[in-house]
């Protein structure tokens, strides 16, 4: 009863949703604690209101920064202004100058790779945390082994920060992904609280095709008879501008733009208030469009392309129907489309020659005994390493005492040792990645009901749907007739369009 | 437009630039030979005028260009403008208006102006109607940082504020020569449940290339700061109250500001070259450089007074003004770096 006392003083709302209050519950009493909940549920209130009932500042880790920077500004705009994000958007003087007023701040957002930073974990160790939150837990799993190795190093951090009472969230994590957090976080004893994540509002079609140009004559078909807020994804940043254009081609009456990575800060934030704006019904995007974004009637998500794992493929249909309408999931498969996430999953790790090569510069360095210091980008150059290849590596080396600071250490001898360790090592990633892509695909070619098919791995209940269900239990795109959302697009002159903007007040009472 | 300026500075310099020197200028590259060739071949107005044009889009338009025969190709780095550009040049005059331009004079305030312009404009919009859970557009934190502070000056008169920009928009448009450009212009703010289009939506809409866009944009944004200035505008002004504009339009690159510091203590051309391990050639530039910004910046202090009035005598004969063929015309009794002070020296006349 207190609790929801709490709950409405704080927030003002009038009770927990599924599985908050138990989570809260526990954290308040003092236990660790792992908790899956669907999206759209509140997650973060899970942390926010113990958070403010604690003595102590809540930190919480986080992998986007837009992910962070909006939680950040929520709070502040529901009036807790002593919230903060630290990360490497921040400029040297913006990080000195929090760090400095650390104490003042009861919630410090923060990536994982900030945490690296000895000094930063030092001054937070200073101050106590209360709660140590790890938001999106499944990265852990998901990323740490290859793109974030960060992640990996969390459990340390937990420790240096005094343990504090640690709090996992996720929203897709299968009992494998739950058992790997867990692994990581060896020092950390959990309480799972494992909730259904399925969405009944949903309903999954996965349609064959013969090539692209199949793709592109549905989706036109798609765009020109259901008007309604449409996610394209796509595996590719190049499709997304050469599908947006055809679209803009073939389907007049559309509003459509792309958006990936490479697009400019600022046309990516007017495309995203676009969308939230109703004045863009589709949208062509890598994934690098979603997370942290919160519209609450996108209608439909269609997969261009495949992702390579189930949980992506679960987040990103998760961004469909949050206000609880019916909407649809569609999936184009083309028979070559199976290629494209095993070449991505190939390309997230070094080739053998490129890492024996890298070993025998390093072991030479060692020789010279001189405590050389390494060039990341010769390195990356000299060995044809991407990015997130050499992170990879780099975690291991240090890992392993090879480099130290960016610098090799002449004290390590065992380096064939090392190489074969690391080569068996990415040969078991690669493994679990397939083997997870082949979960994946096996999903797209069941012939069993879609919905348990998806859902049934992540929870113990038998997931139901709400409205139909998907394409083995008899649904169809006809039978769909979905809320068509009004559309803001004026065709006004630019007086009008102006004094819109500039006199909004005057266009309402008018 | 894009085209027709490009074609315009190559007309300026003639033949005595490379290709690759006219991306520099409407780049605005921050280097001393950069800065000599807007002021020598009088393209100040368009110094970092298309700032987002990158090489490639350059080349291609210079392809383009060269294969529909307005541009002649020397050698690799050198074209010359057909007498079908030159005409071309004479017809169109009327119709792109890029003498709005200012490209020196606001290089440094301009990115600021327009960051801080349509942040304000969402920011009022939104809040007026009471809506705070707008996404900024601009997520620079001094831009972020400016418009608060602007918009707690303002905020008991909110729609005051509005009324004033309106009305000051409204007598800007309307007073451009081509609606297009008033319709660009609009379709690009944001505000209240509104959007503004990306480059690329707009590029598609209006049917032109997205440089093109980008550049009208920016022509507008000088346009606007010029009209604000002759007619009084008072809540556009306050956008660059606090920038600085630069005086005289000129401005220093960081390398040539550390040749004046030591310049100031004294020391000479050798010593700085040595001390800063630099060519004397490079000091020399920078010396050019300073003596633009800050004519006549102790130009006695290289070149005495009767060989100055003797060089710019010449040049005032010579039909362009090629260094070596000043050089030439005055018996090479003169080195390169006295012609160039003469030369900055005559276009001070």
């Amino acid at each position: 009863m207190q609790l929801e006392q709490e709950l409405s003083n704080r927030f003002g709302f009038n009770s927990f949703r599924q599985g908050q209050k138990e989570i809260i519950m526990d954290v308040l009493a003092g236990n660790n604690v792992l908790a899956t909940l669907p999206t759209g549920v509140g997650k973060s209130l899970c942390f926010q209101l113990p958070g403010l009932m604690m003595d102590g500042p809540v930190v919480v880790v986080t992998p986007l920064i837009s992910l962070m920077e909006d939680q950040v500004k929520e709070l502040k705009m529901k009036g807790f202004k002593n919230a903060v994000a630290v990360n490497s958007f921040n400029t040297i003087e913006e990080r000195k100058q929090i760090i400095q007023t650390l104490a003042t701040y009861k919630f410090i957002y923060l990536s994982p790779e900030i945490l690296q930073n000895n000094f930063l974990v030092t001054e937070l160790a200073l101050i106590k945390p209360a709660l140590f939150v790890i938001d999106e837990a499944h990265c852990i799993s998901q990323w740490g082994h290859e793109f974030r190795p960060a992640y990996l190093k969390l459990n340390t951090i937990i420790k240096l920060l005094g343990s504090p009472i640690t709090l996992a969230l996720t929203a897709t994590a299968t009992p494998e992904v739950q058992q790997d957090i867990i692994n990581q976080l060896t020092g950390v004893k959990f309480k799972c609280h494992i909730y259904p994540i399925d969405r009944p509002n949903l309903s999954f079609i996965v349609k064959k095709v013969k090539h692209t140009a199949d793709k592109d004559k549905q989706i036109v078909e798609l765009c020109n008879s259901f008007h309604v807020p449409t996610m394209i994804y796509f595996s590719s940043k190049r499709e997304t501008e050469r599908v947006c254009n055809h679209l803009a081609q073939h389907c007049p009456q559309l509003n459509v733009a792309f958006y990936h990575g490479d697009v400019p800060t600022t046309e990516r934030i007017l495309i995203q208030e676009q969308f939230m704006n109703n004045q863009l019904d589709t949208i062509c995007c890598t994934s690098a469009f979603g997370m942290g974004i919160n519209k609450q009637d996108v209608r439909l998500v269609i997969h261009y392309h495949l992702p390579v794992q189930i949980e992506s493929f679960i987040q990103e249909v998760g961004r469909a129907g949050r206000d609880q309408l019916h909407s649809v999931s569609l999936t184009l498969v083309a028979p070559y489309d199976y290629s494209i996430p095993k070449h991505l999953i190939e390309s997230e790790f070094p080739s053998n020659a490129g890492l024996t090569g890298l070993f025998n510069d390093l072991l030479e360095l060692a020789n010279q005994k001189a405590e050389g210091e390494i060039n990341p980008a010769e390195i990356m150059n000299k060995w044809n390493l991407s990015e997130v290849q050499w992170r990879f590596v780099k975690n291991y080396l240090e890992k392993k005492q090879i480099i130290n600071d960016n610098k090799v250490n002449s004290n390590t001898t065992n380096y064939s040792q090392i190489l074969k360790y690391l080569t068996e090592k990415i040969a078991i990633r690669k493994r679990h990645k397939f083997k997870q892509l082949e979960r994946f695909f096996s999903w797209i070619n069941t012939d069993a009901c879609r919905r348990i098919q998806l859902y049934q791995p992540f929870q113990s209940t038998k997931p139901l749907a709400q409205f139909s269900c998907c394409d083995y239990c008899g649904f169809a795109l006809n039978q769909w007739a979905p809320v068509v959302s009004q559309y803001g697009v004026s065709t006004s002159s630019w007086q009008i369009k102006l004094t819109n903007i500039l006199l909004p007040f005057d266009t309402e009472s008018g | 437009m894009l085209r027709y300026l490009i074609l315009f500075c190559f007309n300026r310099i003639g033949e005595q630039r490379t290709v690759a020197s006219i991306y520099h200028i409407l780049t605005g590259r921050r280097s001393a030979q950069t800065i000599q060739d807007v002021h020598l071949y009088q393209l100040t107005n368009f110094y970092g005028a298309t700032k987002s044009l990158t090489r490639v889009q350059f080349t291609n338009i210079i392809k383009e260009l060269i294969a529909q025969n307005y541009l002649n190709e020397r050698d690799q780095s050198l074209v010359v403008l057909t007498a079908q550009a030159k005409n071309y040049l004479v017809k169109e005059q009327d119709k792109y208006p890029i003498h709005y331009l200012q490209g020196l004079k606001y290089v440094d305030i301009m990115d600021g102006f327009i960051a801080r312009f349509h942040l304000a404009v969402q920011t009022y919009s939104n809040l007026v109607m009471k809506n705070k859970t707008f996404r900024p557009i601009s997520d620079d934190e001094t831009v972020q940082h400016w418009v608060k502070q602007n918009f707690h000056q303002n905020r008991q008169e909110l729609r005051y504020w509005l009324r004033g920009i309106h009305n000051e928009l409204l007598s800007f448009l309307n007073a451009l020569d081509n609606e297009m450009y008033a319709m660009l212009f609009v379709d690009r703010l944001s505000g209240y449940q509104q959007a503004g289009y990306s480059i690329q939506q707009l590029a598609r809409i209006y049917q032109i290339e997205e440089p093109e866009i980008e550049l009208i944009l920016v022509l507008l944004f000088h346009k606007l700061l010029t009209f604000a200035e002759t007619n009084q505008l008072s809540t556009v002004r306050t956008f660059v109250e606090d920038l600085n504009l630069r005086k005289n339009n000129r401005f220093l690159t960081k390398s040539a500001q550390i040749t004046l510091r030591l310049l100031e203590s004294d020391y000479t051309i050798a010593q700085i070259a040595q001390k800063r391990k630099l060519k004397r050639a490079t000091i020399e530039d920078h010396i050019i450089e300073l003596t633009y910004a800050y004519y006549p910046f102790r130009i006695h202090t290289f070149i005495d007074q009767s060989s100055l009035e003797n060089i710019t005598l010449t040049i005032a004969k010579l039909p362009n003004h090629k260094l070596s063929l000043i050089k030439q015309a005055l018996h090479n009794n003169y080195s390169y770096f006295q012609i160039r002070l003469a030369l900055v020296h005559f276009h001070n006349l």
